[in-house]
């Protein structure tokens, strides 16, 4: 008898229970969408995206989520945090690649179910390079604290440290570059006693030191040639000033900058003066997709700071002989600023040679500290100039890499909160257009809320790198620098 | 007597209790606040999961739970002093498995002391308390059970455990039981060393395991995996000295006889009275307190100053006078705030422009306090720099609760609502910042609140509304810069005409001085008055035509005060005597070092 008991008290509680859960008779339809973080409302995503997790903002008590896409359906249930699972995930991106998916979202806050606006997700067939790389790090002035370089699947959520400042003594240490996104040709630069820059090339480390007696100061911003052979790089004499007044934070120029080449096989570095001198400050470089030129930034020098707001870099290209690793002997500008005009910083040429991808600020040459910085797409066969209204924001959208295809680009956006950039992925369609882009998910899609670093310079890769942070410490510890001359 | 004797047993341990409490309460109560501010504790499944997720991970954990509560002193101090004879009774229950006379037990006391003495240094962190604490508990249970087998299983399998709780502690609770193993000899003395050896295997080995999986962090921080000190590059050597102490008191205790005469016992009380009373003095009283006592009293400006106790700043100075840099910034805005910064400041010990507004450090310290100033003249992204900066440079990597919450001022104030969001939300998510930041969140997109909030609506309207760059070689121009776009910023002006008074650029002064604004004081400010008949004395011969209403009791003073200096062959003494409150005292005697600009670079 006790036994019936329990047993009918346990069915009508169950009853009791699921029909708390699931009635959803009386639902009020919103035709707002629901406040979704992150913002994926509308976006087009690659078919090799890991899972898009987010939170409702309005901390409902129960949420469903229907991914209503041409030929199947996932459903996914939560409170405020809704998280897929990995692997129904992958099998209906599989299922719907080359479809526009519809998200119904229906959520009970305080009692009461609301049916919200429904958005779509283009899920598009072109894929996007599977693995990221980028510098976690506090978005500060002077000072660094801990500082790792990591590499993350994006087709999942799988993230890994390729080097980190605790085992290279807390050096400061710079954003990892890939070039052609390529894993098996990389580098990037450690500072202090045992230091050097670290070249990856078809998995075998070196530690180099890029500044001989001639140079003012060792190699910075740079790109490594298709080839591998060379690297082309700015040396920079970096000088970092605070802004007074609101808004307006830190501001970080040149007050001198060169452009040098680096032959990998022979050990040597490449100068001319054509790219060198006092009279123009020339930085940001980077080899043509084919790698018979580079682009550049280049200014007029100023005295500075006085004359910061005046500093406007405009965007040239040079010939460059893979023979003989010369820089050419004439300087074409691409986009010319006066002082009137804006800034441009970054060129990053698509890996199909028809785009050159860059971002513009009002003036300098740090654009990721200018609110107003944007991305700007430069058309190399037409010399059209987009806008990219539906990629910029109003905070810095800058730092910016393509995928492998052309097809997609990754940058770093302080959209959300002004401060903190986080990594967004941007489509580029067959036409040209850019589509809305979405930030790299995250299994919990909290994770931005409480992150106080910033990813510095993501770029793109199409598979692992060949090293690990163990290896990084061996080579700053015990490797000899290679001196280039 | 024997009675007696018990109870002298059952109430020294409670004595114990009470006096590291008052040490901590009525003493050092800053060094605890201090520890409180650099950390940032949420109360977060992530926020566990991370900091647990590394070898002594739970009782770095653990011992940042309870620092959050360090913000009462009280509090903090029940906390320290409950640990600390945890640490002795632990210590004690261990010692009563192994012998029965109780006649020299006192001196289990000696690595809690030891520990307090530790506490003493404001680079300790209260994770490695809980981290011995749990060693011990850990040990005491393995005394527990009877069987050998059994023990020696848990021996085994407690040492990774220990390992990922303690950290290296877990050295210390094999140690124990293998020396309990030894003393007891419960166990062949070849089956006890085998077990030694497998011990010491097992031991040495965690940490390879933890680096192997663990890759961002260098080995040599697994042999240690608490977080003993802030500075976690340096190895926390004293703790292998505690341990090792801990070892020889149960040693110790175990090989001296049994005392069985009641007088004996008497006598052997008295000597481990006096001997811990000894050790306490020696190790805490002469070491610990007297040797950083300066260091407690630069906390207490530092924490008055957190929390605007101004006049609690003045009353210590109106003691004994601050004369590091630090703590003369705290009572110069405190002497600001209460209205008395241009009448008094010469009262006091001045080490020149420094001590007004330093310059920025990379350290965790210095820009905290230094942030302070900039804050309430209207530097707010000074400000906002120097506190994210000394969080940045926080030695243990940690966050620091008092930066996010300056950091969410002053991007309230600058209306970056969205960044300042971003910290409040952290803040919610912590014990006692928590109402702070539900009520500091009412305020976000709210313009007129902002604007009318006494402290962040004024500090907001004394903002620079025309962009310069800030330079740390010339903070009088950038204070003449941001007084000129607000001539009511009276904060600005004082801070202008002190800073210049400072650098003893009396022409600076005199020419700042003339410059108009938009308020009014009743009388001249004393030291501006000296400043003024001193130029004035410069290049004229009459006193009395000075075009400045100055007091009389000013000139008579500098009359006597240049009779002296003109005719005395060693007027120093007689002036400090006199005239060490004054501005002429100090424009001539007191020396003081140029700041050195540290300019570093991570790009």
């Amino acid at each position: 008898m006790k036994h019936k008991i329990f047993h009918i008290v346990t069915c009508l509680l169950g009853i009791f229970l699921f029909a708390a859960c699931s009635k959803q008779d009386d639902i009020q339809s919103s035709d707002e969408w629901p406040s979704i973080y992150p913002d994926y409302t509308n976006v087009t995503i690659p078919s090799n995206i890991a899972p898009l997790n987010f939170i409702m903002r309005e901390e409902p008590e129960q949420t469903e989520v229907v991914l209503k896409g041409a030929a199947s359906q996932l459903t996914s249930m939560g409170s405020h945090k809704i998280q897929f699972s990995e692997k129904h995930w992958k099998k209906f991106l599989q299922t719907e690649q080359g479809n526009t998916v519809n998200i119904q979202i229906k959520a009970k806050i305080h009692g009461k179910w609301i049916k919200y606006k429904s958005f779509y997700w283009n899920i598009v067939e072109d894929r996007i390079d599977p693995y990221l790389t980028y510098r976690l790090i506090e978005p500060g002035y002077e000072v660094w604290n801990k500082i790792q370089l990591k590499e993350r699947n994006i087709e999942n959520f799988k993230e890994r440290i390729i080097a980190d400042n605790n085992l290279t003594g807390g050096t400061c240490m710079n954003c990892h570059i890939t070039g052609n996104q390529n894993p098996l040709l990389s580098f990037f630069h450690i500072r202090g006693e045992n230091g050097g820059t670290i070249l990856n090339r078809n998995g075998q480390l070196r530690k180099i030191n890029t500044r001989n007696k001639d140079m003012f100061a060792s190699a910075t911003y740079g790109n490594l040639h298709p080839s591998g052979k060379y690297g082309v790089f700015s040396t920079n004499i970096v000088v970092p000033d605070f802004h007074t007044k609101a808004g307006e934070k830190l501001e970080v120029y040149d007050t001198a900058s060169d452009l040098v080449i680096l032959d990998f096989d022979n050990n040597r570095i490449i100068r001319s003066d054509i790219v060198g001198g006092t009279d123009f400050l020339e930085t940001f470089p980077t080899f043509s997709a084919d790698g018979n030129s580079i682009f550049f930034c280049v200014a007029p020098n100023k005295t500075l700071p006085d004359s910061i707001k005046n500093l406007k870099y405009s965007l040239c290209k040079i010939g460059f002989d893979v023979r003989t690793g010369q820089f050419g002997t004439q300087i074409d500008t691409l986009i010319y600023m006066d002082e009137n005009g804006k800034s441009v910083s970054f060129p990053k040429p698509s890996p199909d040679g028809r785009f050159l991808l860059y971002s513009v600020s009002d003036y300098g040459t740090f654009p990721i500290w200018h609110r107003e910085t944007d991305l700007q797409m430069l058309n190399l066969k037409t010399g059209e100039i987009l806008d990219l209204p539906e990629v910029n924001s109003n905070y810095s959208d800058t730092y910016h890499s393509w995928s492998s295809n052309s097809r997609w680009f990754v940058f770093a956006s302080k959209r959300d909160d002004g401060l903190y950039g986080k990594p967004y992925f941007c489509y580029v369609d067959r036409k040209g257009n850019a589509h809305k882009p979405f930030v790299l998910p995250q299994r919990d899609p909290y994770y931005y809320d409480y992150l106080l670093k910033s990813f510095n310079i993501p770029e793109l890769s199409t598979g692992k790198l060949p090293f690990n942070a163990a290896d990084i410490e061996k080579v700053y510890w015990k490797d000899k620098i290679e001196q280039f001359e | 007597m024997k009675k007696t004797i018990n109870y002298i047993r059952f109430f020294v341990p409670l004595l114990f209790g009470c006096v590291p409490f008052l040490f901590f309460y009525k003493y050092y109560p800053n060094h605890l606040h201090y520890q409180e501010q650099f950390q940032l504790f949420l109360l977060t499944g992530d926020y566990f999961l991370e900091t647990a997720s590394t070898p002594g991970g739970i009782a770095n954990y653990l011992g940042r739970f309870f620092t959050q509560f360090f913000i009462y002193a009280g509090l903090g101090a029940f906390i320290v002093s409950a640990f600390l004879l945890c640490i002795q009774q632990l210590l004690f229950a261990i010692v009563r498995r192994l012998k029965k006379d109780l006649s020299w037990t006192l001196l289990t006391f000696l690595p809690a002391i030891a520990y307090w003495y530790l506490l003493c240094d404001e680079n300790s962190q209260f994770g490695g308390l809980i981290a011995l604490v749990m060693s011990l508990a850990f040990a005491w249970l393995g005394t527990l059970f009877k069987s050998n087998r059994l023990r020696n299983i848990y021996l085994l399998v407690m040492i990774p455990a220990v390992y990922w709780i303690c950290g290296g502690a877990t050295a210390l609770f094999a140690a124990l039981i293998l020396l309990y193993e030894w003393l007891m000899r419960k166990q062949k003395r070849k089956t006890t060393a085998w077990l030694a050896v497998a011990a010491a295997l097992l031991v040495t080995v965690c940490p390879f395991i933890a680096k192997f999986f663990l890759q961002e962090y260098p080995l040599y921080r697994f042999w240690w995996g608490v977080d003993y000190i802030h500075f976690v590059y340096f190895p926390p050597t004293t703790m292998l000295f505690l341990w090792v102490l801990i070892l020889l008191v149960v040693v110790a205790i175990c090989l001296i006889p049994n005392v069985k005469k009641e007088k004996n016992q008497r006598i052997a009380l008295l000597i481990n009275i006096i001997f811990i009373g000894l050790i306490s003095f020696l190790w805490v009283g002469k070491n610990g307190y007297a040797k950083n006592i300066s260091k407690e009293e630069i906390m207490a400006y530092d924490y008055h100053c957190r929390m605007k106790n101004w006049d609690e700043i003045i009353r210590m100075a109106d003691k004994k006078s601050p004369s590091v840099p630090m703590t003369v910034t705290c009572l110069n805005l405190a002497l600001y705030k209460t209205g008395q910064l241009s009448e008094k400041m010469f009262h006091y010990f001045q080490n020149g422009p420094e001590g007004l507004l330093p310059s920025f450090r990379r350290d965790f310290m210095i820009p905290m306090v230094g942030g302070e100033p900039y804050y309430y003249l209207g530097f707010v992204n000074t400000a906002q720099r120097y506190a994210f900066e000394a969080m940045e440079s926080l030695p243990d990597y940690q966050k620091s609760v008092r930066s996010i919450k300056r950091l969410a001022e002053t991007n309230l104030i600058n209306g970056k609502y969205k960044t300042a969001e971003k910290y409040l939300h952290l803040l919610e998510n912590t014990l006692f910042y928590k109402a702070w930041a539900k009520e500091t969140r009412t305020h976000l997109y709210d313009e007129a609140k902002i604007n009318a909030h006494p402290e962040w609506g004024e500090i907001r309207r004394f903002r620079t509304h025309e962009d310069f760059l800030f330079s740390e070689r010339e903070k009088d121009m950038m204070l003449g810069m941001l007084f000129q776009q607000h001539r009511d910023n009276r904060m600005a002006y004082e801070y202008l005409m002190a800073y210049t008074l400072l650098e003893k650029n009396t022409t600076i002064f005199h020419d700042y001085f003339r410059m108009p604004k938009d308020f009014d004081y009743p009388s001249i400010p004393k030291s501006y008055q000296e400043a003024l008949i001193y130029i004035w004395g410069l290049s004229h011969d009459n006193l009395s035509d000075i075009p400045y209403p100055i007091s009389n009791s000013v000139k008579q003073n500098v009359e006597e005060y240049a009779g002296i200096y003109t005719t005395s062959p060693a007027p120093e003494p007689l002036l400090k005597k006199r005239f060490q409150k004054t501005y002429w005292y100090y424009l001539h005697f007191r020396e003081y070092k140029k700041a050195k600009i540290e300019t570093q670079y991570q790009y």
